[in-house]
């Protein structure tokens, strides 16, 4: 019990620390990019429980995002107060609801679809996202087409700027939904996505109920979409239905892809990697003149899935990795 | 005693193919029971229907007096209903030690904040799980494949593991659809050994449909004869063997030589 605490006072100071260097080292727009990464992290964390580990097919998770933004925007539209007066607690409790909120369409949504064998899935999510964003786009309380706008965002704390109390937040949401995904994929919850993955039928005559554990793996994704979504919503200031369109589901699922499918740590680094290079591709635009970040971030993604078609990290994580390496050079 | 395992007039009927006809069936515990039959005889339909893959046209299904003719599939494998599949099965792209572990999954406990946390619950089930899928691989003399992939596994060693994943969760019948298919004749010895070491180390019961007439005469107790769907026999080795509609069926020369 007390060497927990330790673990968690250790990775406290480490989150504020490092917060605190990156607060004062770096520009405003690098710091931004940093928020979003961890943000979209998490999304694609959760994805890969669903497209990676129980090999299922989710297309529509920007519908889940969505849910979770416009729940934590509309919540502080209607709460005003709330937020200011309870410092973080509020913002957490915006981002669960959103979250369960998610995980309750994921439910709907993943339950008949679920029974099913085979790509119904993917067919099902991509509507899904489709009519959620139709309706957003007609519902006047939501804001219509306008979206939500000037929600609030994450408060300052003294000489702690926002951009650290952004990253304390997302931080540890990032490592609490981290921590979660890893150890449950090492014990039995993480075989039986596995068995459904590899062979359906066998896992059906061990005993194990597949359409039960295909829903759990669905509706764990759909939250963390839940919470992705909320904290875009604060820390973007504005949600509207177009940023949540088939492009988001796309680019979340590449993600996934590109980590490799059953690498959570490999997820991390392709929402490194999709979100960073279209905006490093920026200073090739001043030279050539042309636009053409997203030719040859298309290609460079292209050129990976042909040399490891296994996504970059395959089904290892990062730490396997990092020990291999080591093995080979003693 | 009530039997293990009891079929009444089970029949399933695919249109105007009755794959699987009015079979009476009564298989005693610690049976080791043989169900064999020419090519198309409806084996491995019983086989479904027994494992609750197909649903019965008719007629009922009792394991230890208990009627399952309505039990899903997770539902019966949770009553110890465990099989083998005539087309191994096996989660290939996972390890040896993880299709073990995969198996016993119905008799841990623990949840997701068990994992999270690492609790006490966590630690211990997880360890006996290991152990047994341990002790399990060491009989079968797998254990120095653990973390192999099953997909790397020889032929014979992948019949094997599913064995081993039936006998997981301590099952009361196994039914080893073709175990021997594709084995040579050394490797049916040794199967033929192990299965009825399994039975009297696990004291269970184990229902047997097999083409190689040598390990099932050598190694059944009992045995049911399908053709076209309907038992035409039943007995002892002996008694089958000498049975002419048996003879006539398929079994002709290759039995008497």
């Amino acid at each position: 019990m007390k060497n927990k605490l330790k673990v968690v006072l250790m990775v406290l100071a480490s989150i504020s620390i490092s917060g605190l260097v990156l607060q004062f080292s770096i520009n405003a727009y690098i710091q931004i990019l940093i928020l979003q990464i961890l943000m979209y992290s998490i999304a694609a964390m959760g994805l890969n429980l669903v497209n990676g580990f129980t090999g299922q097919f989710s297309l529509g998770h920007a519908g889940f995002m969505a849910i979770g933004a416009y729940t934590s925007a509309y919540l502080s539209q209607i709460f005003p107060g709330f937020l200011e007066s309870t410092h973080l607690l509020g913002f957490f409790i915006f981002s669960i609801l959103g979250g369960l909120l998610a995980a309750g369409f994921g439910y709907v949504v993943g339950l008949p679809s679920l029974r099913l064998k085979g790509d119904y899935l993917a067919i099902v999510t991509l509507g899904f996202g489709e009519i959620l964003r139709v309706f957003l786009l007609n519902i006047e309380t939501l804001g219509a087409a306008r979206g939500i706008t000037g929600i609030v965002p994450y408060p300052e704390l003294g000489f702690l700027d926002r951009f650290w109390v952004s990253f304390f937040y997302i931080m540890i949401w990032f490592v609490v939904g981290l921590y979660f995904v890893w150890r449950l994929t090492r014990g039995r919850h993480g075989r039986q996505f596995l068995s459904v993955r590899e062979d359906e039928v066998a896992a059906l005559s061990l005993g194990l109920n597949t359409t039960q554990i295909k829903v759990r793996s669905f509706v764990i994704a759909s939250f963390y979409a839940g919470v992705a979504g909320s904290i875009y919503a604060h820390l973007i200031s504005i949600v509207s239905p177009s940023v949540f369109g088939f492009m988001m589901s796309v680019n979340i699922v590449v993600m996934v892809v590109l980590g490799g499918m059953g690498s959570f740590t490999g997820s991390i680094f392709a929402a490194a990697f999709v979100t960073l290079a279209p905006e490093l591709l920026r200073s090739l635009q001043a030279i050539t003149g042309y636009d053409l970040r997203m030719v040859v971030f298309s290609l460079s993604l292209i050129l990976i899935m042909i040399y490891r078609p296994t996504g970059l990290f395959g089904s290892k994580e990062l730490p396997d990795i990092v020990r291999s390496w080591r093995m080979k050079k003693s | 005693m009530t039997p293990l395992l009891q079929a009444q007039a089970l029949s399933i009927h695919f249109g105007g193919l009755k794959a699987v006809d009015q079979v009476d069936l009564t298989i005693q515990q610690g049976d080791l029971f043989g169900l064999i039959g020419p090519n198309g005889a409806g084996k491995t339909t019983f086989f479904n229907l027994l494992t609750g893959v197909y649903k019965p046209t008719s007629g009922k299904l009792f394991l230890k007096g208990e009627d399952i003719t309505k039990i899903s599939t997770p539902k019966r494998s949770k009553k110890g209903i465990r099989r083998t599949f005539q087309n191994i099965r096996l989660f290939k792209e996972l390890t040896v030690l993880e299709n073990a572990l995969i198996a016993v999954d119905q008799k841990l406990t623990y949840n997701y904040f068990d994992s999270f946390f690492l609790t006490e619950k966590f630690i211990s089930q997880e360890k006996t799980s290991y152990e047994k899928a341990l002790e399990l691989l060491s009989l079968f003399k797998l254990d120095s494949f653990i973390n192999e992939k099953a997909v790397n596994l020889s032929y014979g060693a992948q019949r094997k593991l599913e064995i081993i994943r039936t006998l997981m969760s301590d099952p009361q019948l196994i039914c080893l659809d073709e175990p021997a298919a594709g084995m040579n004749h050394s490797e049916t010895k040794e199967l033929s050994l192990l299965i009825r070491q399994i039975r009297d180390q696990f004291m269970l019961t184990v229902l047997l449909i097999e083409h190689d007439m040598k390990l099932v005469m050598g190694v059944c107790d009992r045995l049911a004869v399908l053709d076209h769907g309907t038992k035409i026999a039943d007995g002892t080795p002996q008694e089958v063997r000498s049975n002419p509609k048996v003879i006539e069926a398929y079994l002709g020369a290759e039995v008497q030589t």
